[in-house]
């Protein structure tokens, strides 16, 4: 027993043992769940329950992610994705952030522009597709450019409203001592804020990757979008399903870094 | 000597619809080294009074007149000159060579309109979370450029004297309610304020809390030989900390009576309270506020 349980009490080491049993449980049950979903899926693919040709199985799929990778194809297109995701990301969040600065600092300019925030928040980004593809052509930046219109706008509205939300106390405070509105941004806004932005960051992980997929869709000669649509016109559904799966995991360890983050980032701010 | 002096001050608010006169002609007095509390009906406008004194808010008309007479911004911030010189430009360039070189590399300079002399106390401390209580100290110092060695080491000497050194490097969430509010009284003697406003400091705490701090944040400000100003509704808080207690009207604010406490004698808040004159001079200005009176 480490040290520091030795001082616990009997009811105490109960109450933690319940609490660690009722933890294993619940991710025991989150791996059941998946595998019970890939067996029935498998078997009813077997059993021609349903046309393992349109709907995939797990072992097709497995294998397909076998063939393709000993390629270097499907980590090829992976990488191509990630990076314009990564990209998008960066430049919508850190645009996004300055535009709500310069729309906080200036309450003349948030009156002006904040019909057209809205306007913009509320336009479905993939209608500018083909204006996208006409201005910047169509490779990579067509598809970053996505990334960054989609990111953008929800960054300047979530972070706006943060800011505008501070605590009105803490800038009088900083108010009746002399401080500008440079210093007041910088000692009480950004730092106050920084949970917010975490919050923004955690949303356009997901922007993002819509953007790139949707941007690879539109037009592009590689990446997994592209892998997606190409697999579909040549009936490959095993490529397909095997493209959606790679793209919910990096998606997914892209949120968990994000979140890592958040959590060593956040504490003491709140 | 005055040390503040509201003379006939008015301020209207404007909305769409209307105009409301908050304060009407209000005038008063602020010696050096007394305590005065501010106290009337809720919503009388107190807290404009206090924006006033900050120069947060320009008053509609009337004077505000802050430490000796017709005060400049420049001479607000003249620190003391132990060559006994007059106030002359020489004070100024002296008193620009004390400032950080950093802050003037700085496009926006910190605001110089002379409000640096007073210092404001919230209600609730309003520490910043993410500071730590040395870093929160030394917030007003920052924020005017004025983080010279004499400054900073006053601001240790006051921790240290106030039980608070041992803790400068913890976070504010790990100090209790008492001491959070001893930081944030800190934190406004540090920029050495002439005058510190209090606004209603005290009304987040429970009331065993109250008390104690009450004693604390006296004792303080007595030691420091500092001239107050406290904003609050509890008739009580006025009477136990004040020397001298002005009552406002309902709005628009104007002084109704202006009433002296006469209990110097009397150590700490706490024993005030329990003095037999308490009870009288609280059920006197009970009925000058709420009562039938006029």
């Amino acid at each position: 027993m480490p040290k520091k349980y030795e001082s616990f009490t009997r009811e105490h080491l109960l109450f933690l043992r319940k609490k660690r049993v009722r933890n294993i449980l619940v991710h025991v049950t989150q791996v059941g769940i998946l595998i019970l979903f890939l067996g029935i899926w498998e078997l009813a693919a077997h059993l021609q329950w349903i046309d393992a040709f349109i709907m995939s199985c797990p072992s097709r799929i497995w294998l397909t992610l076998i063939e393709l990778s000993n390629g270097g194809l499907l980590w090829k297109n992976a990488w191509v994705s990630t990076w314009e995701t990564l990209v998008g990301f960066v430049i919508g969040t850190t645009l996004g952030y300055i535009a709500a600065v310069i729309l906080w600092w200036n309450n003349f300019v948030k009156d002006v522009f904040e019909p057209y925030v809205v306007v913009l928040n509320s336009l479905p980004k993939i209608a500018l597709g083909p204006i996208i593809i006409i201005w910047v052509g169509t490779g990579k930046m067509a598809i970053i450019t996505m990334a960054v219109l989609i990111s953008v706008v929800i960054t300047t509205i979530t972070l706006l409203n943060g800011f505008v939300s501070t605590d009105k106390d803490k800038i009088l405070l900083l108010k009746s001592m002399g401080a500008n509105r440079m210093q007041i941004f910088v000692k009480l806004v950004a730092p106050y804020n920084v949970p917010t932005l975490m919050a923004c960051l955690k949303i356009n992980v997901g922007m993002s990757w819509i953007g790139a997929i949707m941007g690879e869709y539109l037009a592009s000669k590689e990446g997994l979008g592209y892998l997606l649509v190409y697999g579909s016109q040549v009936f490959r559904l095993d490529m397909v399903m095997t493209c959606t799966i790679v793209l919910c995991a990096l998606a997914g360890i892209m949120y968990g870094l994000v979140a890592i983050l958040e959590k060593i980032v956040v504490k003491g701010y709140r | 000597m005055s040390i503040l002096k509201f003379d006939n001050v008015s301020k209207i608010f404007y909305t769409k619809e209307h105009q409301t006169v908050a304060i009407d002609k209000l005038s008063f007095e602020i010696n050096e080294g007394e305590f005065v509390a501010l106290i009337g009906p809720s919503g009388c406008g107190k807290t404009t009074v206090l924006s006033l004194v900050c120069g947060l808010l320009q008053p509609t008309s009337g004077k505000i007149i802050r430490g000796q007479q017709s005060v400049t911004p420049a001479a607000c911030e003249v620190l003391p000159d132990n060559k006994g010189g007059k106030n002359t430009a020489d004070d100024k360039t002296k008193q620009k060579a004390d400032v950080p070189k950093r802050s003037r590399r700085f496009i926006f300079k910190p605001k110089d309109n002379g409000n640096c002399k007073v210092g404001y106390m919230l209600q609730r401390d309003q520490l910043f979370e993410w500071r730590t209580i040395w870093r929160n100290v030394t917030l007003g110092l920052e924020v005017q450029n004025k983080m010279t060695n004499e400054n900073t080491e006053k601001a240790k000497s006051l921790l240290k004297k106030y039980g608070l050194w041992d803790f400068r490097k913890h976070y504010p969430q790990q100090l209790s309610g008492g001491m959070r509010q001893r930081a944030a009284l800190i934190r406004t003697l540090a920029t050495n304020p002439d005058l510190l406003l209090l606004d209603e400091p005290f009304s987040a705490l429970d009331f065993q809390t109250r008390l104690d701090v009450c004693d604390d944040v006296y004792d303080i400000i007595k030691k420091e030989n500092k001239t107050a100003l406290l904003v609050t509704h509890d008739i009580s808080e006025a009477i136990a900390l004040a020397d001298k207690v002005i009552v406002l009207t309902a709005r628009p604010a104007t002084v109704k009576a202006i009433h002296y406490t006469n209990m110097g004698d009397i150590d700490t808040p706490l024993h005030r309270r329990q003095s037999p004159d308490f009870s009288r001079q609280f059920e006197y200005l009970h009925n000058l506020l709420h009562g039938n009176v006029n």
